[in-house]
């Protein structure tokens, strides 16, 4: 131990007290490329999360999209089903993208200069604008259409059920055009079900110029029955495309056993 | 060999130069360090000169070496335990220090003596404290102490402003009591 005390004794300065330290201890400055290589490590860092961030947000956004038509049309009344249609999965990993984005930008050689609220708004920024690109090329739905067919764990965590399209109850039906008329259309549901379809409002068939067999479409109304059979009335009528719309044919959808019994 | 022997020399001559300096400081921050503060010191240049080839140009060297030496004195402090005793004033820093707060003795509301001011720095928390002496005594700028706390600036105004606020409530509820 050193003290002023020393000094003044005529002590050896403290530079060389050091410098004997460094030479008794072989104690040498690490290279440069030590410091390179964390710097990229953590940038390396940043990137991943930014990239896990972006591809969360196409996901969020792409799977909101796909649930808004049902929204927009029945759904306001009915808060708890709503709730079921939020991508809490890739929400929670947005989040988790963020903070961790947010923690190793902080790691970065000049990360402290910047505010909290400053870089989170940035990693949001860049997750939105990679994001929302991601989901204009067609990468979210492709990235859910691939989970949902190889990962059978990925269904329930985002609450895909393409089954609520059937529920004629709550008023929506969704299948494949089968045979369409002037008023009127066929369609083969999800469960393999034929129902027709009849179209309430002229907007809907001026709207839909190209509904033709085998097209894809979710249809919101209400069911009577015509002459004996089911029919449904439609108040609107959209192309199925996207969650649930285009799996038909890749998705196994079990068929409704109350649906069998109508 | 050569090249060695150069870097020595010259990190001896920047040991020289900051000695005294971080010294003072480490004293500032930690009030009634006594012997061991020499201790932390050479601590502080052993790592200096480990990391040395990480100092970023962009920094000035001296805010580089603040930098670690606040690091250091953190770290003793965590290591110890301890929180920074009683803080001991000089007169030196006691003039500096009130007539840097702007609030000399004559021009304040109530004379500040000595043993007030430094009665209420010792009941500050030490974030507040920090800020203040790398402030009015070491006379570091805004962005000197942000690179130091490694911290935004906008941060380090904010810490400076709750911290003279804060001094003058304690120094109030101090001389009313």
């Amino acid at each position: 131990m050193m003290n002023e005390s020393h000094k003044d004794m005529g002590a050896p300065h403290l530079s060389k007290k050091i410098l004997d330290l460094i030479e008794q201890k072989g104690l040498s400055p690490k290279p440069r490329w030590h410091f390179f290589v964390r710097e990229w490590v953590v940038w390396g860092m940043v990137c991943v999360a930014l990239l896990v961030g972006s591809l969360a947000t196409t996901l969020t956004i792409y799977i909101g999209n796909a649930s808004r038509f049902m929204e927009r049309h029945i759904l306001f009344s009915d808060l708890l089903f709503l709730f079921r249609l939020v991508p809490f999965l890739w929400l929670f990993l947005l989040c988790i993208a963020i903070f961790y984005t947010v923690y190793a930008l902080r790691e970065t050689r000049r990360g402290y200069r910047w505010s909290s609220s400053w870089l989170v708004a940035g990693a949001v920024g860049v997750s939105i604008l990679i994001g929302s690109s991601a989901h204009a090329l067609g990468i979210g739905e492709a990235i859910d259409r691939y989970l949902l067919t190889e990962m059978p764990l990925y269904k329930p965590l985002t609450n895909f059920h393409p089954k609520m399209w059937m529920d004629m109850e709550k008023g929506v039906v969704a299948g494949t055009v089968t045979e369409v008329e002037k008023e009127t259309f066929m369609i083969k549901k999800l469960d393999g079900e034929i129902l027709k379809i009849m179209v309430v409002s002229e907007k809907d068939m001026h709207a839909l110029p190209e509904l033709h067999e085998g097209m894809r479409v979710r249809v919101v109304g209400t069911t009577t029955i015509e002459g004996g059979e089911n029919v449904f009335k439609s108040t609107a009528v959209e192309p199925f495309r996207g969650r649930g719309g285009s799996l038909f044919k890749r998705v196994r959808i079990p068929p409704l056993p109350e649906m069998k019994e109508r | 060999m050569i090249r060695v022997s150069t870097e020595r020399e010259a990190f001896g001559c920047i040991v020289d130069r900051y000695e005294e300096k971080l010294l003072r400081y480490l004293r500032r921050i930690m009030p009634g360090l006594g012997e061991e503060a020499f201790d932390v010191l050479q601590e502080i240049f052993i790592k200096a000169y480990v990391n040395a080839q990480g100092f970023d140009t962009t920094l000035s060297f001296s805010s580089w070496i603040y930098r670690i030496a606040h690091n250091e004195a953190v770290n003793w402090l965590r290591k110890k335990k301890a929180r920074p005793e009683t803080i001991e004033l000089g007169d030196d820093d006691f003039q500096t220090f009130t007539q840097s707060m702007e609030i000399a003795h004559g021009t304040h509301e109530r004379a500040l003596t000595k043993d007030a001011v430094t009665r209420t720095l010792s009941h500050m928390p030490e974030k507040y404290y920090t800020v203040l002496v790398l402030h009015f005594l070491e006379g570091k700028s805004y962005e000197e102490i942000s690179d130091i706390l490694t911290m935004p600036s906008g941060t380090v105004a904010t810490l400076l402003h709750r911290a003279k606020k804060q001094f003058s409530s304690i120094h109030e509820q101090h001389h009313d009591e």
